[in-house]
């Protein structure tokens, strides 16, 4: 019985949650709907474009839990440290940008967002990101490594908000990789293909925390066959394997 | 409304899209393991071996690839099998002699290791005999070229893809250690075996491997055992409520509750020492020392299977792993240290000062050209490890340096060593 | 793998309800009380500057839990006797700021499973349990300033993320007991119901996962709701 055990969660989660969010939306379908615009209240994930002209920022963390494929029995939450920036260009087109970083390696994207608003509860957008991430290891005895690469995630989220405070979101992104550079000491491998590596689904909840303070909490599950964080692992694997991560930012 | 209901409609598909495949590779052939070499004698075993020109199947399995014979003692019996070694996405071919008694007809499987696809595989052994192609009969006539030819299957179906393979040149012969990581190969790479069993020592020579690594631990009653991690933990052993350190445990325990994730048993350091000896063609075994403590135990049945091996006329070397200071003082502690080699992981001082001939590197530091042939100058052998990604690991034997590559894709540093041109 | 699966339809569908419990709040009839409430809740959100109360809240509960996922007995032991029972006891303590999101730390115990029996006419048993410290994130269904004769004021939803420390004790010529970390997640829908001033009882169901170790428990908690202290 050559199987993987521990691949735990699952195609079931997300169809499940999938049916939820279906049925959320037909819950409200037949609800009574205000004409009146809600005000604008702070938000990362929401599909709502800011202000124009105007910034939206965040900051705070992102655990990426590791798969037992690749770290085996040490399965740790890596946390790393998520900025966003977001600038209104348009009522309904804005710019993004965000940067993660755990100091040896680091990720920065940018991208834009053009939104649909359907009711004054139900936001739809479009979105495409480019990141690029740089990792670099000097470790006596262990690494003499480093490496970088592009992908690039087009996206769609759907946003709803449950009150007229609590928004939640539901995003979808694919996962294309452009480019891959590793080297280890004077020897390097270049990948320069582009490929679906995979995709990711996002659940998220903003809503105001404490006082004046809106925050972002939400769960992020990538599945995809090549995460940037652990690349010092060289995962030789054509398996896409799932990265399950725990999304909190204050919004600013 | 129908935005919404086209969009949350989408919104479904997507997540109901988001399969998530339970990877498993059941190998679909059934081997005979026949003893003895049937009408693959010797001289057969010997012309077929070498590097070959793929032609149908090259988008598959790419454009050449290495056969190489192997075998495996059963007592008194011995068994052969062909292996295939792709440079492609890790892939191989296990195959045996079957029994059809008007041609020469080969049975097995093949697998990719980087994912999880396998399927059957039967070639038959054929002459180019002055421009025509006829079945091999045992006889090579001067000028007359192996062909093997025949079909494979993938996971859903049966033989149905064709595949010509095309004798190109022989096998390099260069000396090279191609070592299989945890006895063979690991679990996640959903082998037939589990790692640092038993029954995956067995494979590892139709895997590439001329050598192997074991993680070498003692129970609590000072047994010392197989075992690579530091708990018992569902990636490694079927759930039965037991976890935390396997040193907890002690034998007769592991051996009544703990089962490998294949069903087989955690083996004794011994028992896989006579696996070795007595089963393989193996010629190097590598003792990872993954336990901190004494090393007498562990240097005692290195030296009693040193003794075995030398009277069964076996060209096998077991050397003690050092991959910590840990280690290094648990050997420094050995009262007599004659007749015990060791491999040092750790910095070159480290390793020249204790008199180590093995120097082992972490591929991740690269090649360290100047490091590497001043150790070799003073009459050390080099290895790296645990190279896995299959650019590097063609990059590293391009580069010639290294005596031998750990890896757990043994497969693929078989293939490019193999095809590696002088 | 059946049973993989078997827990993986049961986690799905607990996170099906909670989401499905915030659909029943987003839908609750738009009557005359709840239109007036929104234009109270319109007149205080971004331009409001009042601040707290904040409120420190204790929970302390015990029940029923019964192990939820597959689990495996060694074919060597002979007579077996399975439990999938336990009785968990848990811990929390919740920031509750003045809004609806909460945050906390829980803690506690569980008993996972055990089994017995014999092998060559030696007795053997094997009993795991469980303690969870985990970072929880709750919410009310209900708006704040509601009362509490609001149901969904006394409903809230708690999902949480952190560790599991699983015991092991194995009793069979000798005993073993051993620790193992594993990450692990919960997930709870709770009913609060007053009983004082600074007092609730509570009741709630809620799913455990180690998920490293592949323990999960399914769980039924009467609680005692303690409101510390405010400021």
């Amino acid at each position: 019985m050559a199987t993987i055990r521990n691949l735990y969660t699952s195609s079931n989660l997300f169809r499940q949650l999938g049916y939820s969010a279906l049925l959320i939306g037909f819950a409200q379908l037949g609800m009574a709907q205000s004409s009146k615009v809600w005000p604008l209240q702070p938000g990362i994930y929401f599909p709502q474009a800011p202000v124009p002209g105007k910034w939206r920022k965040s900051v705070g963390v992102v655990f990426t839990t590791t798969p037992p494929e690749l770290t085996e029995e040490i399965r740790v939450s890596v946390p790393a440290i998520d900025f966003n920036l977001q600038r209104g260009l348009s009522k309904n087109f804005y710019l993004t940008g965000r940067f993660q970083t755990q100091f040896v390696q680091s990720n920065i994207g940018v991208g834009f967002r053009w939104v649909k608003p359907f009711t004054n509860r139900l936001f739809m957008s479009a979105g495409y990101d480019i990141t690029g991430w740089l990792g670099a290891l000097q470790i006596k005895d262990v690494f003499s490594s480093q490496a970088f690469g592009v992908e690039t995630f087009p996206n769609v989220s759907v946003g709803y908000k449950l009150t007229r405070d609590l928004r939640f979101t539901f995003r979808t992104e694919a996962i294309v990789d452009l480019y891959y550079r590793s080297q280890v000491g004077s020897l390097a491998v270049v990948y320069n293909r582009r490929e679906v590596n995979g995709v990711a689904f996002t659940f998220m909840l903003e809503q105001p925390f404490y006082h004046q303070r809106h925050v972002s909490v939400g769960v992020r599950g990538a599945y995809s066959n090549f995460n940037w964080q652990l690349w010092s692992l060289f995962d030789t694997f054509d398996r896409n394997l799932f990265y399950p991560q725990l999304i909190f930012g204050f919004i600013l | 409304m129908k935005p919404v209901i086209y969009s949350l409609l989408g919104l479904l598909l997507v997540a109901s899209l988001s399969c998530r495949k339970t990877y498993e590779a059941l190998v679909p052939y059934d081997f005979t393991n026949l003893p003895g070499s049937g009408q693959f004698g010797t001289a057969v075993r010997a012309v077929t071996n070498g590097v070959y020109t793929v032609s149908n199947g090259a988008s598959e399995f790419g454009d050449q690839v290495a056969l190489k014979w192997t075998y495996l003692h059963n007592g008194a019996d011995t068994s052969y099998y062909l292996s295939v070694f792709t440079g492609k996405d890790a892939a191989y071919f296990n195959l045996e002699g079957t029994s059809q008694t008007d041609s020469l007809v080969l049975g097995g499987y093949w697998r990719k290791l980087v994912n999880d696809q396998i399927g059957l595989a039967q070639l038959t052994l054929r002459v180019k005999h002055q421009g025509k192609l006829q079945l091999y009969k045992g006889q090579l006539a001067p000028g007359d070229t192996m062909v093997i030819d025949g079909l494979y299957g993938d996971k859903n179906s049966k033989l149905s893809h064709p595949i010509t393979l095309t004798y190109n040149r022989p096998l390099n012969s260069r000396p090279f250690s191609i070592m299989a990581h945890r006895s063979g190969g690991r679990t996640s790479d959903l082998l037939p075996a589990s790692e640092n069993s038993v029954e995956i020592i067995k494979l590892a020579s139709r895997l590439g491997a001329t050598g192997i690594e074991v993680d070498v631990r003692y129970t609590k009653d000072g047994v010392p055992i197989l075992y690579h991690d530091n708990t018992l933990n569902l990636r490694l052993i079927q759930k039965n409520g037991l976890m935390g350190p396997v040193e907890d445990y002690t034998y007769q325990q592991l051996s009544t509750f703990v089962r490998l994730i294949n069903g087989e048993k955690i083996p004794t350091l011994e028992e896989a020492l006579e696996t070795v000896v007595n089963n393989t063609a193996l010629n190097f075994v590598w003792l990872d020392t993954k336990y901190i403590g004494p090393m007498d135990k562990v240097q005692a049945i290195q030296q009693k299977y040193r003794q075995k091996a030398l009277q069964a006329g076996r060209d096998l070397r077991i050397i003690i792993g050092l991959p910590s200071t840990e280690a290094v003082d648990s050997y420094k502690a050995l009262a007599n240290k004659e007749n015990t080699p060791i491999l040092c992981e750790l910095d070159t001082a480290l390793t020249r000062s204790l008199g180590a001939r093995i120097w082992a590197p972490r591929w991740t530091l690269g090649p360290q050209t100047a490091e590497v042939q001043a150790m070799k100058a003073a009459g050390l052998t080099v290895f790296v490890w645990t190279l896995d990604e299959p650019e590097f690991i063609r990059e590293f034997i391009g580069q010639n340096q290294f005596d031998g590559i750990l890896s757990n894709y043994s497969p693929v540093v078989a293939f490019y060593h193999y095809t590696e041109q002088p | 793998m059946s049973m993989i699966y078997r827990r993986l339809q049961t986690t799905s569908w607990v996170v099906l309800l909670l989401l499905l419990s915030l659909a029943v709040q987003a839908q609750r009839p738009s009557s005359a009380r709840r239109q007036r409430r929104l234009q109270a809740i319109e007149a205080d959100t971004l331009t409001d500057t009042r601040r707290g109360p904040y409120t420190v809240v204790v929970t302390a509960g015990g029940g029923l839990s019964y192990y939820s996922t597959h689990l495996g007995v060694p074919a060597a032991i002979e007579q077996t006797r399975l439990s999938r029972f336990g009785t968990p006891s848990s811990l929390r303590v919740m920031w509750y700021p003045d809004h609806r999101l909460r945050v906390g730390l829980e803690t506690g115990w569980t008993t996972m499973y055990s089994y017995r029996g014999q092998v060559a006419g030696e007795n053997t048993h094997v009993y795991v349990s469980a303690v969870p410290i985990l970072v929880v994130f709750s919410m009310p269904l209900g708006w704040l300033t509601g009362t509490d004769r609001s149901i969904a004021r006394r409903m809230a939803i708690t999902a949480g993320t952190g560790l599991y420390v699983n015991h092991s004790r194995l009793d069979y010529l000798g005993t073993v007991m051993t620790n193992t970390n594993s990450l692990g997640w919960m997930a709870a829908a709770s009913y609060t119901y007053p009983i004082g001033r600074r007092f609730r009882i509570a009741g709630e169901l809620k799913w455990f996962d180690a998920v490293a170790v592949e323990n999960a428990a399914f769980t039924a908690e009467l609680q005692l709701v303690w409101r510390a202290f405010s400021w």
